[in-house]
């Protein structure tokens, strides 16, 4: 097992490698820094010593050379535009975005179960086509659109909420309903999917035939086989407000590291820009690691070669 | 694995939870601007920046009153030319610097010299000390002399916008912790959330009503305009026309402002390409303009049309310079005319417009692309994030280019006609596509003169370039709009874009 | 989501239900019969009424600016109200739509062909190949789709071709990925075997045996995609990378009408609304296709799933 798991880290980390590469060349190919530091009316050859200043000026290899020689040291750089270390942005606005995450995940799966459930437990009936139905609605609807939407409602012609901003339980609501939408509904239909193979499986209904009843089947079985995939999914939906929150980070005024690396990259500072993706890839790749370690101490079949 | 993780997610948890603590006290307010200032140092020159800085935490040599331009005493209580070279400033008595160090000659020029050191890349010296070269020194205690190469007779607007820090501020890097003499001290910064200021006790003028003033920021304008309509803030800066509703204006929630900068559509007179090359289609896009209708839609009312690409109350405004009519008859028989001598008036012409540059930045040009196409022209739109379209500013006259205009909103808070020539007409200024001898010549003599010489010469260049030469089509003057709470109130004047005085808010009882 | 592995040794699932069959399964399944003539109206609505109404969706009008929904007064037109410009709503969403729609199906017809093809490859192959290929898939999944459509949109010109790229190099990994777990399991059935042992090549394997067994997975997963692109391509036209206006989509207009959230909140909602409505379809009819393209399953909901007695 632990054999295992350094593979993994191994592996991962030779991905991450590339992949920082990757950002590293691109991030520089959005353009020079220099045009929205400098004043607009600013001349070329005060550009010029600008870009000589940040070390801009040189090939794409050498600085890459001099980016690894400072990685080595964990040394990310500075933020062009707060002038503090590059990773500090990115360490202090990374927790945000987890919060949410870890708030909005188990909301998902709660409902997710619950709902999946229903679907499952009688599909064709009206009860059960309603939430199936109900989970498509979720699936379907941006995050953008709730979040404007409650803004409106909630906030603008109810008052009963904060239009933004971070602080109590209440600023908490919206972001999380925003967010928490789309993995409850395509949560709920992978249980639904699971249980309803299960529940019409032939061993099943041998089991029914020997008299067990429809709940006790539900909840032994069914639910069990849910179980994995409902992992499996969820850590890709955990994953993916992690690296995929800026949109409704941006409409709360939520300073989570979404927003912080859209910002850094509007405003061309490279530094934050690597350090926020590296500190978001290596959250994900632990997060995969993880789950797959989870998943396979649920699933009796799987064994670590 | 598990015991492992609970430490840091609960860390997490919490670190996210102990978000902003409600402000306890009456006589604080709550400011929600646009965006999150860069930085707070206050030798920087971004008006997100100085918002907050500027006449709170840091104050200037010589004030400067938006309205009319005149000039009065700030940290400066006097000042002299002194020969062609230098001028001499005495400063105030009994000011001390928030540290607690005292304000004197040598922390002055301390302050000034650094901000005009090259290094440091100060915003201020490179928008508003170009073209010379200043240095500064204690010629006694309360006295500091400042040398420059070439005359300068402007020299006191110039250190109007020009902010004093303390002498114990780095002079090698930027600063995230401003020290001024302000009305209000630099108390916290959370980055991503707010920023702090309070009273400072020991100001040397009057004393502020406002007891602390915390900065949050919201991108979108309703979100702005909501806060202030549900008490969570007191001004909102930069509120949409389409956010007001009407009974705002009626209360007073809503106010106003013009702002010193023109919107406009620049044109290309380097290298022009057909039909642009034509006065009279020049003339034509000017006159097929509605320019109160385009101020009523983009900024629902507040402006006014403008033929200059400044404001009227700036030096070198030409009073003799008609205003554009709204003529859409005229544009057509002028656009005929050219057709007719075989000017190609249906080329496709393209405004590169600047996503941002105002609220409503993309429907604004889509409408003056409609009144165009309306007199037979053949306009589209492309919309630019400001890096792109800095990059086509730049080479809008390389081979290849289609047929363009620029939107642009031209900014001049001096009052002084010459910042404007200089980057926007002269052969070297940054925002130039007009190589033209009189302008460059008359320009660079007018740089030298001062009083009533000066505005006569600035006078004449408005007149050349908006009667002979048609190098754009000025639009409107921009205005802006704050919204405030029932606590507050506050008269916002032309340079409120770039500079909320709290000291001037009033506290509703 | 895979094919169901309970076929006995030796019989091959090679052929795809029958179409009487699949139509079949609609009699069970309201919601998807009710999804689909969404869809077909939907296409309809919008290849027609961008010939009638294309123009109408750039006309400006001051005089009927911000109208609420339902001042049919002022014209038919208006019936979904206007917006800053006077401008139709209506004729908008008609004409976003087939952007949004045409750029999420291009982008999944795309994707969906090339990754399928990479994936079966890599599959097939195994080796030094399939390795390749899984650590480029798992850069991917680290990389944060938004920044990387971020930065790319930011390195090349903002044109539609750009964004229809971003969205291929977004989604390509989700079709390489399942078709490489599908290839994997039909590697080792006894029909591809006996191929191989017959001399048959690769290509002829891949494209004969091996394409027209996960060929409904893959549709199945394309349909839902659809759904999904249309998302992400929402998703970042609202953070200004994608669409560019005057251009219009869906997912632009809800992020153009959040600046009239209090003046004219139609113009957020009906867009919105669309992209909704629409995406509920696609998944129905997705979840319908997976079953109905997949005889064992479908046998199974439909003959046991109504009873309660069991």
């Amino acid at each position: 097992m632990a054999a295992y798991i350094l593979r993994r880290l191994a592996y991962s980390l030779i991905t991450l490698a590339l992949f920082f590469a990757l950002i590293f060349v691109l991030v520089r190919m959005t353009g020079n820094p220099a045009d929205l530091y400098l004043p607009l009316n600013s001349t070329q050859e005060m550009r010029d010593a600008f870009s000589a200043r940040l070390g801009l000026d040189q090939p794409i290899y050498i600085q890459f050379g001099r980016f690894v020689l400072d990685l080595l040291r964990l040394d990310f750089g500075d933020s062009l535009v707060r002038g503090i270390p590059a990773m500090s942005v990115a360490l202090n606005a990374f927790p945000r975005t987890a919060a949410l995450a870890l708030v909005v995940m188990p909301i998902a799966a709660t409902l997710a179960i619950m709902i999946g459930s229903a679907a499952a437990y009688r599909p064709n009936s009206i009860a059960g086509r309603t939430a199936t139905l109900g989970a498509l609605v979720a699936t379907a609807v941006p995050d953008f659109w709730i979040g404007i939407m409650g803004v409106l409602w909630f906030s603008v012609m109810l008052g009963w909420l904060p239009t933004s901003g971070t602080g109590g339980w209440q600023y908490w609501v919206l972001p999380v309903l925003a967010l928490a939408a789309r993995p409850t509904g395509i949560l709920a239909q992978v249980v639904r999917g699971a249980m309803v193979q299960t529940l019409t499986s032939p061993y099943i209904k041998a089991a029914r035939a020997k008299g067990i009843s429809k709940q006790a089947l539900v909840f032994r079985h069914a639910f069990r086989n849910a179980t994995l995939p409902v992992i499996t999914v969820g850590g890709e939906q955990f994953a993916g407000i992690l690296s995929g929150a800026i949109v409704v980070e941006t409409i709360f005024g939520w300073p989570g590291i979404g927003k912080t690396m859209m910002d850094s990259i509007l405003q061309r500072d490279f530094a934050v820009v690597q350090a926020s993706a590296l500190v978001i890839a290596s959250s994900i790749f632990l997060l995969n690691i993880f789950i797959d370690i989870l998943y396979a101490r649920l699933d009796p079949r799987i064994s670590f070669k | 694995m598990r015991n492992r993780l609970i430490l840091p997610i609960s860390l997490a948890v919490f670190m996210a939870c102990a978000g902003t603590a409600p402000l306890a006290a009456d006589d604080s307010i709550v400011v929600v601007l646009p965006e999150e200032p860069q930085s707070l140092e206050l030798c920087e020159s971004g008006s997100s920046i100085r918002r907050v800085t500027q006449h709170n935490v840091g104050e200037p040599l010589v004030q400067r009153d938006p309205d009319t331009q005149t000039l009065s005493e700030g940290l400066a209580v006097s000042w002299t030319q002194d020969g062609d070279t230098a001028w001499q400033f005495d400063i105030r008595e009994g000011v001390s610097f928030h540290d607690g160090s005292a304000l004197d000659a040598e922390a002055v020029a301390t302050s000034l010299n650094r901000t005009w050191n090259e290094d440091l890349a100060c915003g201020v010296a490179q928008q508003y000390f170009q073209g010379n070269t200043y240095s500064a020194s204690a010629v006694d205690t309360m006295t500091v002399r400042i040398e420059t190469d070439t005359l300068d007779a402007i020299l006191p607007l110039r250190l109007s916008f020009l902010a004093i820090s303390a002498p114990a501020t780095s002079t090698t890097e930027k600063s995230a912790a401003p020290i001024g003499t302000g009305p209000y001290s630099f108390t916290e910064w959370v980055r991503g959330e707010h920023i702090t200021l309070d009273r400072f006790e020991d100001y040397w003028g009057e004393a502020p009503q406002v007891a602390q003033v915390q900065y949050q920021w919201r991108q979108e304008s309703a979100i702005r305009a909501a806060m202030v309509q549900t008490g969570e803030a007191d001004l909102a800066l930069s509120v949409a026309s389409q956010d007001v509703l009407p009974e705002d204006r009626d209360t007073g929630r809503a106010v106003s402002f013009a702002l010193p900068a023109v919107t406009l559509l620049r044109f290309d007179l380097v290298d022009p390409l057909e039909p642009l090359n034509d006065i009279r289609v020049r003339r034509a896009v000017n006159l097929a303009i509605d320019r109160q209708g385009f101020v009523d839609v983009v900024f629902d009312g507040q402006g006014s049309p403008a033929n200059h690409v400044f404001s009227p109350s700036t030096i070198g405004y030409d009073e003799t310079v008609p205003q554009w009519e709204y003529d859409p008859e005229e544009a057509r028989r002028l656009i005929e005319e050219a057709r007719a001598d075989g000017v190609a008036v249906d080329n496709e012409i393209v405004i590169f417009g600047r996503l941002g540059v105002y609220e409503n930045a993309t429907e604004s040009m889509e409408l003056v692309a409609a009144m165009l196409n309306e007199v037979g022209l053949n306009v589209r739109v492309e919309m630019l994030a400001l890096q792109a379209w800095l990059g086509v500013l730049r080479s809008s006259y390389e081979p290849g280019r289609p047929t363009n205009m620029m939107q642009q909103s031209h900014e001049n808070v001096t009052g002084d006609a010459v910042f404007t020539f200089n980057p926007q007409y002269t052969a070297s200024g940054p925002f130039s596509a007009l190589r033209d001898d009189f302008v460059n010549e008359h320009v660079a003599a007018a740089q030298g003169l001062s009083g009533e010489e000066r505005a006569e010469a600035l006078r004449e260049i408005s007149h050349y370039l908006y009667t002979e030469v048609i190098p754009d089509a000025p639009i409107a003057v921009t205005s802006s709009t704050m919204m405030l709470s029932d606590a507050i109130s506050y008269d916002p004047t032309p340079a409120s874009f770039e500079e909320i005085v709290i000291g001037d808010i009033v506290l509703t009882p | 989501m895979s094919v169901s592995a309970q076929n006995p040794p030796g019989e091959s699932t090679g052929s795809k239900p029958t179409g009487g069959y699949v139509l079949a399964s609609l009699r069970h399944d309201p919601l998807a019969v009710g999804a689909l003539i969404y869809i077909a109206l939907l296409v309809l609505v919008l290849v027609g009424g961008s010939v009638v109404l294309g123009e109408m969706a750039a006309s400006q009008n001051l005089r009927m600016r911000n109208l609420a929904p339902g001042a049919l007064e002022a014209g038919w037109q208006y019936l979904l109200g206007s917006d800053s410009l006077g401008r139709s709503v209506l004729a908008r969403i008609v004409v976003g739509g087939v952007r949004t729609l045409g750029v999420a199906f291009t982008t999944v017809v795309i994707a969906s062909v090339i990754g399928t093809a990479i994936g079966i490859y890599a599959g097939y192959r195994g080796g030094l190949a399939d390795n390749l290929v899984m650590r480029v898939a798992d850069i991917s999944l680290a990389f944060p789709g938004i920044l990387l459509a971020v930065v790319l949109l930011y390195i090349f010109p903002p044109a539609l071709t750009t964004v229809i790229v971003v969205l291929i190099v977004n989604r390509l990994p989700l079709y390489i990925r399942v078709s490489r777990a599908e290839t994997l399991e039909v590697r080792e059935r006894l029909f591809v075997s006996a191929a191989r042992v017959l001399g048959a090549s690769t290509w002829r394997i891949a494209t004969r045996h091996v394409l027209p067994v996960i060929a409904p997975t893959i549709l199945t997963v394309a349909t839902l995609d659809v759904a999904v692109v249309m998302l992400v391509e929402s998703s970042l036209s609202f953070l200004g990378m994608g669409v560019q206006p005057p251009s219009i989509s869906w997912g632009l207009m809800v992020a153009d009408g959040r600046r009239y959230l209090r003046a004219a909140w139609w113009l957020t909602f009906f867009p919105g609304l669309a992209i909704i409505l629409t995406g509920i379809a696609i998944n129905l009819v997705s979840n319908w296709l997976r079953v109905a393209l997949d005889p064992v399953q479908a046998a199974r909901l439909h003959k046991h799933g109504d009873d309660d007695g069991q």
